[in-house]
């Protein structure tokens, strides 16, 4: 049931995201190849450009929650409800569809970036770019990072969690707000408020265990990675059971 | 042992009460009729039997088990009275999604029902006139082989042939082990399909008894008796 | 066969009626097998709990009869379907003559006016 629920989700989902990509795209192909003879207009352009590419990531975070609401907390939640399937299903369905057009979108975003920018700064722009994929690929670099495998799977795990995380914070929110009666969305403003306000305790009081640091430190860069990785786990489990418990006990669709 | 049971259920919306101590049960091979009229309570009814709203006080059981559950759900069909099914989608795509969640989705019937009323499937519901859109839903809810079928104003929004289509379709999925709670205003149109109708009145049970039953003793139809019983 | 409800009367009783009435004029012949009681029941737009009630309630009056495997049919016994034509007529005539005497004729008057009707019409 998950597979095919994941598999709705990503349909939904693709209506909206794959022409965001084109546009982006052509934007981008567009502003690097058209703008040259413009002169300082050109840059201002690009510049917008480059702006609109990164606001796309916006779009995607805001994108996800708003198909939380309407898929789950409006007139489509009378379907999605009723079919035969648990909340951790339907949960878990919205967070893999959203953390992978995050990291889509992220994808996307530095491919854009990379075309947008024209030869001097591209050579700087893309120059982090061009470091990184041989920090990861080229088995020279592997001097400084013995085991990029791990790095990168650390990488990995953090974005997940991290983009879980940031979702289910507005789930929470959605899930608590529209579990009332009325005043629904402003309900959700105000839980979303107070869930930021306790985060902030909870880091503030949670035992962090201290990264020292060591001699070596490719071991301190894991361990703090894991560390972290950790932390937000527990923010965003938190935030899991709570949406849980809502859709679960407290659901009350207009 | 019924497929329906509903015990002192309350339902309360802030200050408003929908839902007034209303305990009653529907048994399998019953078609019940929930009447009443705007405001009653008749959608909060359906929508409490189906996990969609939580009850201030009371319980509810569907096929013995909490409703809300994924067993339940397997078990009941549910018209919502509103569109549900997401705008985008055609109604071809629409039965693959039917097909892929419910094990009891009898594809073959839908195929059907769809080409009996001339609806084509490459549509996308958007596309769709309001009362084509409610024929879609009722047809993917009725090509469910489901124990229980909640139908919530099933034929409120279409012309008088398709109703008449709509209402044998309903006989001909007539399965003694399963119930169907039909919610509606249009009693007239519905009464002979009955065995049971149910009356609320301001969210509280008024009246549940058999159609033939009220007939013979009141000597009046179940229309008649409506609109004496909740006069203006 | 056309099916005809009136609102106040109790469904399966005039599912009776209109069955029997089918029988005695001969639309189904005696011996005849009868659709299942689901496609009657969607024929008439009525519910199936309903039509099965007035079937058991014809068999039990002997105008049809049911065979486990078969499916159900139309009594063989003419004299039942004579018997029930003629409960069928009195039922028509006594309606008949309760309006006339509604109306204020007298049993002679009623006669006199039917013979004459008759006489009329051929």
């Amino acid at each position: 049931m998950l597979t095919k629920l994941i598999k709705q989700e990503f349909r939904a989902t693709a209506r909206v995201m794959i022409p965001m990509y084109l546009v982006m795209l052509a934007l981008a192909v567009g502003a690097r190849f058209f703008t040259d003879d413009l002169g300082d207009l050109g840059d201002l352009l690009k510049a917008l450009c480059a702006l609109a590419v990164l606001a796309c990531i916006l779009v995607n975070v805001a994108a996800m929650i708003l198909r939380f609401k309407q898929n789950l907390l409006g007139d489509e939640g009378y379907l999605m409800f009723t079919l035969p399937v648990t909340v951790h299903q339907h949960l878990w369905a919205k967070l893999v569809a959203a953390v992978a057009w995050f990291a889509a979108t992220l994808a996307m975003s530095l491919g854009s970036l990379c075309i947008l920018a024209d030869s001097t700064a591209f050579t700087i722009g893309a120059g982090g770019i061009q470091v990184g994929i041989p920090l990861v690929s080229v088995h020279g670099v592997a001097v400084a990072f013995p085991d990029n495998g791990l790095f990168l799977l650390e990488l990995a795990v953090l974005g997940f969690v991290a983009g879980c995380t940031l979702c289910l914070q507005f789930y929470a929110a959605l899930a608590a707000g529209y579990s009332f009666s009325s005043h629904k969305m402003a309900l959700s403003v105000v839980w979303f408020v107070l869930l930021s306000l306790a985060t902030t305790v909870l880091t503030e009081v949670m035992p962090v265990p201290e990264v020292e640091f060591h001699n070596n430190w490719v071991a301190t860069l894991h361990l703090a990675l894991w560390v972290i990785s950790g932390c937000t786990a527990v923010v965003g489990a938190i935030y899991y059971g709570i949406t849980v418990y809502f859709l679960k006990h407290r659901l009350n669709l207009s | 042992m019924p497929v329906l049971e509903y015990k002192e259920v309350t339902k309360r919306y802030g200050g408003l009460t929908a839902l007034d101590g209303v305990s009653l049960t529907v048994e399998p091979g019953r078609i019940v009729g929930l009447l009443g009229p705007n405001g009653s309570g008749k959608t909060t009814l359906l929508k409490l039997a189906c996990g969609l709203l939580t009850p201030t006080s009371g319980e509810i059981l569907v096929c013995s088990q909490a409703p809300g559950s994924p067993a339940s759900h397997a078990q009941v069909s549910y018209l919502p009275e509103r569109m549900a099914v997401p705008d985008w989608m055609t109604a071809k795509q629409l039965v693959h999604f039917y097909q892929d969640f419910y094990g009891d989705f009898r594809q073959d019937v839908a195929w059907q029902m769809l080409s009996d009323l001339n609806i084509d499937p490459a549509l996308r519901v958007r596309e769709m006139s309001k009362g084509t859109r409610e024929k879609v839903q009722l047809i993917l809810v009725m090509s469910r082989a489901a124990m229980l079928y909640l139908l919530d104003e099933p034929i409120g929004g279409v012309d008088p042939a398709t109703r008449d289509y709509i209402l044998s379709t309903i006989i001909a999925n007539y399965n003694p082990e399963a119930a169907v709670v039909i919610s509606t205003h249009l009693i007239a149109d519905v009464e002979k399909l009955l065995d049971q109708v149910i009356f609320l009145k301001n969210g509280q049970l008024v009246l549940q008894s058999e159609v033939d039953q009220l007939r013979e003793e009141k000597g009046m139809s179940v229309d008649a008796l409506f609109r004496e019983v909740f006069k203006c | 066969m056309k099916w005809q409800f009136s609102s106040d009367a109790p469904i399966y009783a005039q599912l009776i009626e209109q069955i029997q009435r089918t029988i005695v004029s001969g639309g189904w012949p005696p011996g005849e097998r009868l659709p299942s009681v689901r496609d009657l029941a969607g024929e008439a737009g009525v519910n199936p709990n309903t039509m099965q009630r007035a079937m058991t309630e014809l068999e039990r009056e002997g105008l049809v009869y049911s065979q486990r495997t078969a499916g159900r049919f139309v009594t063989e016994d003419r004299a039942r379907i004579e018997a029930a034509r003629n409960q069928c007529a009195q039922r028509q005539i006594q309606t008949f003559l309760d309006k006339m005497e509604q109306l204020g004729y007298s049993g002679e008057e009623i006669l006199r006016l039917v013979e004459q009707e008759m006489k009329g019409e051929s």
